[in-house]
């Protein structure tokens, strides 16, 4: 019996029955050439999907997760505050792919974009300079991955290089119970806060920071404020003090779990 | 925000990540990617009322994201534009070269497969939906999409032969 190349792909997509599954299996017991067909079709299969998958710990860009969440306001990401506006209406032109202006089925993503205003620039999580792997969407959360999650778990505030890709700034308990931090990436221009919850750290605020006009993208941590977003989102959920050295510390050898 | 709505916007906020990945097999950039997600989430907030609550919201949001595509192809064509292809940089990812290199030549043909091949191969090989589902977001007949499916992967098997890296089978 010959079996068609539709019939093979089927089996590995699942879609056969159960009666000529079989019989495919038995036959390939002593047919060689019939089981190297299959095998080509499950590799192609495997492979054509793992080509894909990483796109799935992407992290999701910012101005698609408001848009689909709808406002700002009640996601677990603070709002960026209207003291951003400047910094966004700033950063729009650049972050505006060119091609946005052509007319076109596109146009409908131009005029969303600026009824968007705020969004769209002022927050790019999945924007070029943030560090690929550094944020995940997990539902409509977004948790720290790769070099923001390690910093976050490892490094304390004090004796951090001046050359860390991200820097911890303020270490705190939540009135929610939880170990809070807040980081900042050397090379993106972004800031946040974000909790530690189970094994994830959840980013809670997450915003542009400002960028030193002599240096365009090259945010220095050392000597310049945490963006008054994150400032803002510490005071609202601060329980207390911030957390001194020998406390982060000690919080650290803990897990960030209290 | 009615509680309908925030239940359909948090599924919607769910599938975002395969919506991305879709939009990535569909097109060549991710940037063109990420605009169809865009325009997708749009269309589909706009007309929410006409998804049936308790159907599948992926294929829903599929089939529109094909549609979108489609009408964007042919205004390229007729602005005579070839999209753009940012795929040489590939999606960040941790990858050993081996698979990376495999993975490049993969989506590279992906992209030399006709549009409904692509389709086909994007629902059923990356998305893994099963036959049914993905001939309907296509609407065509099952026996159209196994065809085309098994001309897209004969093509994607040639085309990464003349590439020199057929996928190893064994993995």
């Amino acid at each position: 019996m010959t079996y068609s190349d539709e019939t093979l792909t089927a089996y590995v997509d699942g879609e056969i029955d159960q009666a000529t599954r079989a019989a495919i299996d038995a036959a390939c017991a002593h047919d060689p050439q019939l089981c190297a067909r299959l095998e080509r079709q499950r590799a192609l299969r495997a492979a054509v999907h793992a080509s894909y998958a990483p796109v799935l710990d992407e992290p999701v860009p910012r101005h698609l997760l408001e848009l689909a969440r709808g406002s700002g306001s009640a996601s677990c990401v603070a709002a960026a505050p209207v003291v951003d506006l400047a910094a966004a209406r700033a950063a729009r032109p650049a972050a505006l792919p060119s091609r946005w202006n052509r007319v076109g089925v596109w146009g409908g993503a131009l005029a969303a974009a600026v009824a968007l205003g705020v969004w769209i620039g002022s927050v790019f999580v999945g924007d070029l300079s943030a560090p690929p792997e550094a944020f995940a969407a997990a539902g409509a959360k977004l948790l720290a991955r790769g070099v923001v999650a390690r910093a976050l778990d490892e490094q304390l505030a004090a004796g951090q290089a001046d050359t860390a890709a991200v820097r911890v700034g303020i270490s705190f308990v939540s009135t929610g119970g939880l170990y809070c931090r807040t980081f900042a990436l050397r090379d993106a221009s972004l800031a946040g806060l974000a909790c530690k919850s189970g094994r994830d750290w959840r980013v809670q605020t997450l915003t542009q920071a400002e960028t030193d006009g002599a240096q365009p993208g090259g945010y220095r941590m050392a000597g310049s404020p945490l963006p008054e977003a994150v400032l803002r989102s510490v005071d609202r959920m601060i329980q207390g003090s911030p957390l001194d050295a020998d406390a982060e510390a000690a919080a650290r050898q803990h897990g960030w779990k209290r | 925000m009615t509680s309908t709505e925030q239940s359909f916007r948090a599924e919607l906020v769910g599938l975002l990540p395969r919506l991305r990945r879709f939009g990535r097999a569909l097109t060549r950039s991710r940037e063109d990617a990420d605009d169809l997600v865009q325009i997708a989430v749009e269309r589909a907030l706009g007309r929410r009322i006409q998804w049936e609550p308790g159907t599948r919201l992926d294929s829903w949001m599929f089939r529109i994201m094909r549609n979108a595509w489609i009408d964007e192809i042919r205004a390229r064509s007729r602005r005579a534009e070839v999209p753009a292809n940012d795929d040489e940089g590939g999606p960040p990812q941790a990858a050993v070269p081996d698979t990376h290199l495999e993975a490049l030549a993969i989506r590279s043909a992906m992209q030399r497969l006709g549009e409904d091949q692509r389709l086909a191969v994007s629902l059923v090989l990356v998305e893994g939906m099963p036959y049914k589902e993905a001939a309907e977001v296509l609407e065509i007949p099952i026996g159209t999409l196994t065809s085309r499916l098994a001309r897209a992967r004969e093509r994607l098997q040639e085309l990464l032969a003349e590439d020199g890296r057929p996928p190893e089978p064994g993995r």
